[in-house]
């Protein structure tokens, strides 16, 4: 099927995914989100601070032709590039100036924000665009454990991780919901596996969404992770859970979870862009008010990949 | 980890033959792996972890071929724009050619030996080699393909 014919067939409200076409009870403005994710999403990249300096790699991309746009107010490495089709065809990314990652991908790492000299665990870390901008953010400093337990993505986590110049980094493979208990974290990252329901315009020329038996067995992982992740963060330390889904059940539900069986609390997380806070509850399920610290961000509002953020904390 | 006599070797070899300043390696240890040498950053927290079971750590800087060091050409990006010898400052148009696998004819006032190829002070490319007055690169044409230089293809 051609790519105009796909979209075609997706172009009514009743081809959509029924989980979407449930999501009308929250996503605000549906019709514009039905459209949206019928778009191309623009190309969105993060220049690498470790290997280059933001306004000379800006400057090196403009003398190609390559219009770019700040994505995020007053942050000097994230762009949207509407006219790179290919960015991983450029010298600049051969050099490691810059990472193509989508805008809401890139703030996990903002959100968790590590300080330099800091011990960071990166419980999911394959492909390691989000490990390599922790690693940006910290200076290179510090440790990262970027832990991943499939075998076949440390090739492509090494490789990323080697273009763009990190240095400070250790790889291992576990489980991530029975990492060993043998070290606490200042900062951790639970970039869980998710049913992607956020990235659906990304790829879906690729393939047609539906629901899998895999997919409703998510929820108990991102669970198990999450609870793993808590008793892996040292006292007063921080964390972030995200998705790029909008499946309440994987996301606030998750989320829940932790803060009925845990004295964990969530911060707020703040961004200059559009976003919605996390929802009380959903089809009978209550969530609880604290949720509201979460953030949710839809592609209709941000013209990026859908996707959810938690901020967590532990107590002294 | 390296000996000391090992880490003597690698930055006395990056200190003559690039004037890389051994000094700037401080915050860095190296540790032997086979028949390279990798760089990570030295921290303490590196004891911290040591009961994990860790299956990859820092960048792999060095090979040894033959007799010879060779740094890769991930280590040079990140290191090169520190050198303050056998530095060649390129245009598109070389890389182009020394990707498609041609050798340049050059007369360098540069020891035979790998040089560090710039596109300008802050886009380091990778290594060359220069030997009797021809300079091939050494940057692997799988990773630098052909179509990632000129202006058309990218946009």
């Amino acid at each position: 099927m051609s790519s105009e014919n796909r979209q075609a067939s997706l172009s009514t409200h009743e081809s959509l995914p029924d989980a979407f076409s449930l999501y009308s009870e929250f996503i605000p403005d549906f019709d514009s989100f039905r459209e949206s994710i019928l778009k191309p999403l623009p190309t969105h990249i993060r220049i690498n601070t470790l290997k280059a300096n933001p306004h000379q790699v800006v400057s090196s991309l403009g003398r190609k032709g390559v219009s770019l746009r700040k994505s995020l107010p007053g942050n000097a490495t994230l762009y949207t590039a509407e006219n790179l089709v290919s960015p991983g065809n450029t010298l600049e990314y051969f050099i490691g100036h810059i990472h193509p990652q989508a805008l809401t991908s890139c703030l996990a790492s903002l959100a968790l924000n590590p300080e330099p000299e800091s011990l960071v665990l990166d419980l999911c870390a394959a492909p390691g665009g989000k490990t390599s901008h922790l690693a940006q953010l910290m200076g290179n400093t510090g440790l990262i454990v970027a832990n991943e337990l499939y075998g076949n993505r440390h090739i492509p986590l090494g490789n990323t991780l080697t273009r763009m110049g990190v240095l400070n980094t250790v790889v291992t493979a576990y489980q991530a919901q029975e990492f060993p208990l043998k070290q606490q974290f200042d900062f951790i990252l639970a970039d869980v596996p998710c049913s992607g329901e956020g990235r659906f315009r990304k790829i879906r020329d690729e393939f047609t969404y539906r629901e899998t038996k895999e997919k409703a067995l998510l929820p108990a992982l991102q669970r198990k992770i999450l609870l793993r992740a808590y008793d892996l963060l040292r006292p007063g330390g921080k964390m972030v859970y995200a998705t790029c889904t909008y499946n309440p059940g994987e996301n606030e539900e998750v989320v829940s979870h932790l803060l009925v069986q845990r004295e964990a609390s969530l911060f707020p997380i703040t961004f200059d862009l559009p976003s919605e806070p996390g929802l009380f509850g959903w089809r009978d399920v209550p969530y609880g008010k604290q949720v509201e610290k979460c953030l949710r961000f839809y592609p209709h509002l941000v013209d990026s990949v859908g996707f959810f953020l938690a901020g967590i904390g532990k107590p002294c | 980890m390296a000996s000391p006599a090992e880490r003597d070797l690698l930055l006395a070899y990056l200190e003559d033959r690039f004037g890389i300043d051994r000094d700037g390696f401080d915050g860095f240890l190296f540790f032997k792996k086979k028949k390279s040498w990798w760089i990570a950053t030295r921290t303490p927290l590196l004891a911290s972890v040591s009961r994990l079971k860790i299956s990859r750590m820092g960048m792999k800087a060095f090979q040894k071929v033959g007799q010879f060091l060779k740094p890769t050409t991930r280590f040079i990006q990140v290191f090169g724009s520190y050198a303050s010898g056998a530095t060649l400052v390129i245009g598109e148009a070389e890389l182009l050619a020394l990707q498609e696998g041609k050798g340049l004819s050059l007369d360098l006032d540069i020891d035979q030996g790998y040089v560090i190829l710039m596109m300008d002070e802050n886009r380091v490319v990778g290594l060359g080699l220069y030997v009797n007055g021809i300079l091939r690169s050494q940057v692997s044409r799988k990773a630098l393909k052909i179509e990632m230089l000129g202006g058309e293809e990218r946009t």
